[in-house]
């Protein structure tokens, strides 16, 4: 176990170390300068692109740069070249932001996917089967952007509440009840929009899994003692067709960082995904740099954790 | 039927939709099972011995599955016509099954014990404590060294024969009055089918309980067998105890298939084989479904099903070609 754990983490930091030089490298490949992300603006006059350079060693070589940066990063003294702020407490703003989204997204993905997928598989052919699939493909098929608009229209007109961002402007006032609501009112929408796409295409799996293990031979046996329905659906098909989820469950961890960008532009949610987005076009390399390594670090550390947990619920695998 | 018989399957059949067509795996089938007795039900893989074994428990998925017809008693209870509450407290209580494969067919992640443990408790009002004992206890019958620490065992950590008598014991989990065993051996190899083969007989001589084994193997029929019935394309073609079928074949398929089976006198020689294959249970041929590869074959045998012979003594054949030369 102990050695187990020395491995990956071994393994895992060699993986972030490519990691982090292919990202540097990509980021350097791409078309555009950041001294140069205007050049039509009278303010920038050559002196001033050299001063930038300068600053930030970008006339410096690209190994050189590379290690400035993770030297920077690693003392926590990176700032954004945008507005000279440190960027891991921009990220860490962000990411507090973008929490209560994805925590919520989660839930209702998962709660709901399981649920409808194992009745699915049970039922399968069956009305409830039928519909699931339909709307399921109906949900995939929907563009999220313009379902989005749909809802934001539906709930503003019938409810009369405001959606957009995270809280309504200038209610700061107010009573703490009120100010819950308002917050939940926000939260809802996006975080089920998110959802939505997820459940279908999690239901979908869910339902497979299970019927493939509802076919296995373990399954007749189950039914030939006489164990009741419930039982053999429940407790010995699910914990098989559990297995795989498990994996999936460690890689929802990544999700954190990078939210929904078209969700989080949408209701105009300050989230991680759409600074992230925002600081590619603005080219301030700090930023997408250091969003790239986080993710890569959860990354590993979801994969590092659905190992462990697959030890945990798979009697076959020992280390 | 007599009060001596404990199943009694009649006229049952199978279909399964196939392509364009009805696959009639089970057509016709008819046999009988009395009490603390071993009834073997042969025939070649594809037949229809699996589904029908499959239909006395109702296992076969309904749909794609479909009871056409006939009638299967249980000690008076006729099974095709209970309620599925009902059935599911039958099934492992009077009537447990044995499968081919043993590799698969116990849950990989649950211990030996939780599954021999759920058989039990499922179908008895027992105590924590009573129920490892009897967990214990059945391990030890069906031979497992050391069956306390057995007990915690996954799967994956046995051997095919040690998970062959983990199914056994699971099955025994109830003293049930039947067991049906579908090729309980076939996945085994040759030494421990001798001892799982073993473990049927003392199990079924000790304990008074009916046995329905499955198999292809002639070899294991003659070893076990009270009364034998050869199945030939989802239909009984010959039935008997086993000194009649070995000794007095009155079917052609009967008779090849015991000439198909190696022995010392035919040392040297080539070994004779039934030529052509078993039809496709969507297409079977008119009349009898053997005639295409009968060597006694008349022109009457591919326009009309045959009907049983009697024998006399409980051997029926439906081969009426041969019945009428029988005097020759």
């Amino acid at each position: 176990m102990i050695s187990f754990v020395g491995r990956s983490v071994v393994q895992k930091t060699i993986t972030l170390f490519f990691v982090s030089v292919v990202s540097f490298l990509i980021i350097h490949l791409a078309p555009g300068k950041p001294s140069q992300v205007d050049p039509l603006n009278p303010k920038f006059t050559p002196e001033m692109v050299e001063r930038f350079q300068k600053e930030f060693h970008l006339d410096k070589p690209l190994y050189v740069q590379y290690i400035y940066f993770y030297q920077d990063l690693f003392t926590g003294k990176t700032v954004s070249w945008k507005d000279n702020q440190s960027v891991l407490k921009k990220i860490w703003e962000r990411f507090l932001n973008s929490l209560p989204l994805f925590i919520v997204g989660t839930i209702f993905t998962w709660t709901l996917s399981f649920p409808v997928g194992i009745r699915s598989a049970i039922f399968r052919g069956r009305l409830f089967d039928r519909s699931a699939t339909f709307l399921s493909y109906l949900l995939i098929s929907i563009p999220g952007f313009f379902f989005a608009y749909i809802l934001i229209i539906f709930v503003v007109t019938r409810f009369h509440v405001p959606v957009i961002g995270m809280e309504t402007f200038g209610f700061v006032n107010a009573s703490l009840p009120h100010v819950i609501m308002d917050r939940i009112w926000h939260l809802l929408l996006p975080a089920g929009l998110g959802a939505t796409g997820g459940v279908a295409v999690l239901s979908r799996y869910v339902r497979s899994q299970m019927l493939e293990v509802e076919g296995q031979d373990y399954i007749r046996t189950a039914w030939a003692k006489g164990l009741p329905p419930e039982q053999v659906h429940y407790k010995h098909a699910l914990r098989n067709a559990l297995l795989p989820f498990v994996t999936m469950f460690g890689l929802i961890l990544p999700g954190l960082i990078g939210g929904s960008v078209i969700i989080e532009s949408i209701f105009s949610w300050p989230g991680m995904g759409r600074m992230a987005y925002e600081a590619i076009l603005a080219r301030d390399y700090p930023v997408i740099l250091t969003v790239n390594f986080v993710s890569a670090v959860l990354v590993l550390a979801g994969t590092f954790i659905s190992d462990l947990l697959y030890i945990v619920v798979d009697p076959r695998i020992r280390l | 039927m007599t009060n001596d018989t404990l199943l009694s399957v009649k006229d049952l059949k199978v279909y399964f939709p196939a392509g364009d067509g009805i696959a009639r795996a089970v057509d016709g089938v008819s046999f009988e099972v009395r009490r603390d007795e071993t009834v073997c039900l042969v025939g070649e893989s594809g037949c229809g011995k699996t589904v029908s074994a499959l239909s006395i428990l109702r296992l076969n998925p309904v749909p794609p599955a479909e009871i056409a017809g006939g009638r299967i008693m249980f000690d008076g209870q006729s099974l095709l016509k209970l309620d599925e509450e009902s059935m599911r407290r039958l099934r492992g209580k009077h009537i447990a099954m044995v499968f081919q494969e043993p590799l698969t067919s116990l849950n990989p992640v649950f211990t030996i014990g939780d599954q021999i443990g759920e058989a039990v408790s499922i179908h008895e009002n027992i105590g924590t404590e009573a129920l490892h004992r009897r967990c214990v206890q059945l391990l030890k019958s069906v031979g497992m060294p050391f069956p306390e620490q057995r007990l915690k065992d996954y799967p994956h950590q046995l051997s095919g024969g040690q998970r062959q008598r983990v199914m056994i014991a699971m099955a025994l989990a109830c003293a049930p009055r039947l067991i049906i065993a579908d090729e309980p051996t076939t996945a085994l190899d040759v030494t421990v089918q001798a001892q799982i083969l073993q473990l049927f007989k003392s199990i079924q001589k000790k304990r008074s309980m009916s046995l329905l084994y499955i198999t292809h193997d002639l070899g294991v029929v003659a070893n076990i067998a009270d009364r034998v019935y050869v199945m030939y394309a989802g239909a009984i073609v010959e039935q008997g105890n086993t000194v009649q079928i070995f000794r007095h074949a009155c079917h052609p398929y009967t008779q090849g298939l015991l000439a198909s089976l190696p022995s010392r006198l035919k040392r040297g020689k080539r070994l004779y084989s039934i030529p052509g294959v078993v039809p496709n249970p969507a297409f079977k041929p008119k009349g009898c479904p053997f005639h295409p590869r009968c060597p006694y074959a008349e022109p009457v045998c591919r326009e009309e099903f045959p009907e049983m012979c009697d024998y006399g003594d409980g051997h029926l054949a439906r081969c009426p070609v041969l019945f009428d030369k029988r005097d020759l």
